[in-house]
């Protein structure tokens, strides 16, 4: 009896022991702002009397050019990808303190800024940078039509690393990429097309997502489900294969 | 008195078995075919039916059973799940065929959908 409850209490206690805890950040990026000013200021002023008369006149220019590296974060792409790795179950998600203007550390130092607790209560914090984005929007022609096929695509690539809070060790790190786009059949005679922007966005943010949750789970647990494999491609059935009919 | 009634059962029963051959059995080649008018020494074979890359792929093999020239025209029905077709009428295709020549017709189904067809043929 008593090994039966020593038994029933440790596997209580296993199933209580609670899902590390991580921290996602936005996405880190670096940009060059420059800033041009071009300031002219003329003024003139002129009076004149019957045995009086005086004029003056102003004129001032100031031109300045000046460009600055602005660090700071995406704040767009990171919510399906807390998203999904709440769907994994593998981890729970803590909220950490954004990167703002009035931070006083380098946004790429995630060891300084775990040290000055922007990520109290996390185990690991999910530290993403942005690597390239790019929005492509192109006109193409389709063969023996007089129509067109207008295309909005949007493809981001990140790199992530998952960084212990305490030891600093890199537990997994990868590249993930979300790609969308917005087709629209054009005709000569419509004058003006608007191709869905915030859908591109979406389907950007949900393909980034279930990138990262796919690589995180395949280099922490490493393994794979079978139709996460090979994903459907354009939706066709699967292949079968040949029976011979008599 | 009963000499007449076997006769009568017997007449009958002739009578009942020439009237329409057994249908062939579902999912059996013979199933498959669809003969307009009459279809003499052509003999239709067995069948490859497989879905590729998605499409589903279908061979034929025909043999001309007699030693003369043969021309046959034929096509392919895609039909979906519901048997319904699910994509538009093909035109007739011909082939010829040699004496005693057998071959193989190849035909891929134009949609995804498809999930099960019929070879239509008339000969010349």
């Amino acid at each position: 009896m008593r090994a039966w409850m020593g038994i029933i209490g440790l596997a209580c206690a296993f199933g209580v022991q609670a899902a590390p805890k991580v921290a996602v950040t936005d996405l880190a990026y670096q940009e060059r702002v420059e800033q041009y000013i071009h300031m002219v200021s003329a003024s003139s002023n002129s009076n004149a009397s019957m045995y009086h008369a005086n004029a003056s006149s102003s004129y001032s220019e100031f031109e300045s050019s000046q460009s600055y590296i602005e660090q700071t974060e995406l704040r767009k792409f990171s919510g399906d990808i807390k998203g999904e790795i709440l769907k994994s179950g593998m981890f729970q998600l803590v909220q950490g303190t954004p990167y703002t203007a009035k931070a006083k550390q380098d946004v790429y130092d995630v060891i300084a800024r775990i040290k000055a607790g922007n990520y109290k209560g996390a185990d690991y914090v999910l530290f993403g940078t942005l690597s390239d984005i790019d929005f492509q929007r192109d006109i193409t022609s389709i063969d023996n039509t007089n129509s067109y096929s207008a295309i909005l695509g949007l493809t981001l690539v990140a790199d992530f690393s998952l960084i212990n809070t305490r030891t600093y060790e890199i537990t997994s790190a990868f590249t993930a990429m979300g790609e969308g786009q917005d087709t629209k059949l054009v005709n000569s005679q419509d004058v003006r097309v608007s191709l869905n922007r915030p859908r591109v966005v979406r389907e950007v943010s949900k393909e980034l997502g279930m990138d990262v949750a796919r690589q995180l789970k395949e280099q922490l647990v490493g393994v794979m489900p079978d139709q996460e494999r090979a994903p459907m491609r354009n939706n066709l059935p699967p292949d079968e294969p040949a029976q011979i009919l008599r | 008195m009963r000499l007449k009634l076997l006769a009568a059962l017997a007449t009958a029963t002739l009578l009942a078995g020439c009237a329409t051959p057994p249908p062939p059995a579902p999912g059996s080649a013979a199933s498959k075919v669809v003969v307009m008018g009459k279809l003499s020494n052509i003999d239709i074979g067995p069948m490859r039916v497989a879905r590729e890359n998605g499409f589903m792929t279908v061979k034929v093999s025909l043999t001309n059973t007699s030693r003369s020239n043969k021309t046959m025209f034929y096509r392919f029905a895609w039909l979906g799940n519901d048997g319904f077709p699910v994509a538009s009428e093909e035109s007739w295709k011909t082939l010829s065929l040699y004496g005693s020549q057998s071959t193989v017709l190849p035909a891929i189904a134009p949609v995804p959908q498809a999930t099960d067809f019929r070879i239509e043929v008339q000969a010349q």
